[in-house]
């Protein structure tokens, strides 16, 4: 089994000389999150992690976005998948997915559906957010050739 | 089992390369701690890897052979050369979780 893990934002309890955080409304956004199979509640795979998905299977990205100044989750994010699918970029809006009957859920979601025409390889993608204050930032997957989210038969 | 982690610093945004990060891993009644190593210096397998993998730090836990079927918990922290920490927790979906599986 390997887990691919993600980010840390080195953002709190500063002591000594440490550097100040960013003034409020400042900085870059820290995001980051993982992949998982998006099957529906009750199917024996739901929200499995993995990175190499069939056709006609859903694809599922969650992703966090903190606050560079307090680490805390910046509630006013707005996050893009772009996925590199072949001769084009396709964007996808993600939807933040804590409800008032799921307020734990303190993340952002997107799905596609590899399409059947899909071919099989790595599909590069990076996730962007933007905040109210005009702040961004960016998650890219590990530069690792076997962990990429990858198309298989 | 591997664990794969980036510490960013806050302020600048950038790669925090005097982090120290450890994944606590909760086993058996116990917690077990895994050093993690910074990838940004030593060799590394250019099959795999198209360039020095300085924003990474990996860690490694073998399961044992007799571990009960389940899920396990864990988190990584993270102490930086000023003092600075962080803690990472996965979402919290239970079948997202670390499990030990038969098969």
């Amino acid at each position: 089994m390997r887990i691919l893990l993600v980010v840390a934002a080195l953002s709190m309890g500063a002591f000594q000389s440490a550097p100040a955080p960013p003034a409020p409304g400042t900085g870059k956004l820290i995001v980051y999150g993982d992949m998982a199979l998006f099957q529906p509640p009750g199917h024996p795979e739901n929200c499995i992690l993995r990175n190499r998905f069939k056709r006609g299977e859903p694809v599922g990205w969650r992703m966090f976005v903190a606050d560079p100044s307090t680490g805390k989750r910046e509630e006013s994010a707005q996050l893009v998948v772009h996925l590199n699918v072949p001769g084009r970029t396709l964007d996808i809006p993600m939807r933040y997915r804590a409800t008032a009957a799921q307020p734990e859920r303190e993340f952002w979601v997107a799905k596609w559906i590899v399409p059947q025409d899909t071919p099989t390889g790595i599909i590069r993608y990076t996730v962007t957010a933007t905040d109210k204050y005009g702040r961004t930032g960016e998650f890219k997957p590990f530069e690792v050739q076997a962990s990429q989210l990858t198309i298989v038969e | 089992m591997g664990f794969r982690m980036t510490a960013i610093d806050g302020g600048s945004g950038e790669t925090e390369n005097t982090a120290v990060l450890v994944a606590h891993v909760k086993y058996a009644g116990s917690t077990i701690d895994v050093p993690m190593r910074w990838r940004g210096q030593g060799g590394f397998p250019a099959a795999e890897y198209p360039r020095q993998p300085s924003e990474m730090w990996t860690g490694v836990w073998v399961v044992p052979a007799d571990a009960q079927p389940g899920a396990l918990s864990y988190t990584v922290t993270a102490t930086d050369r000023f003092g600075r920490t962080a803690t990472f927790s996965p979402f919290i979906n239970v079948v997202s979780q670390i499990a030990i599986v038969e098969n």
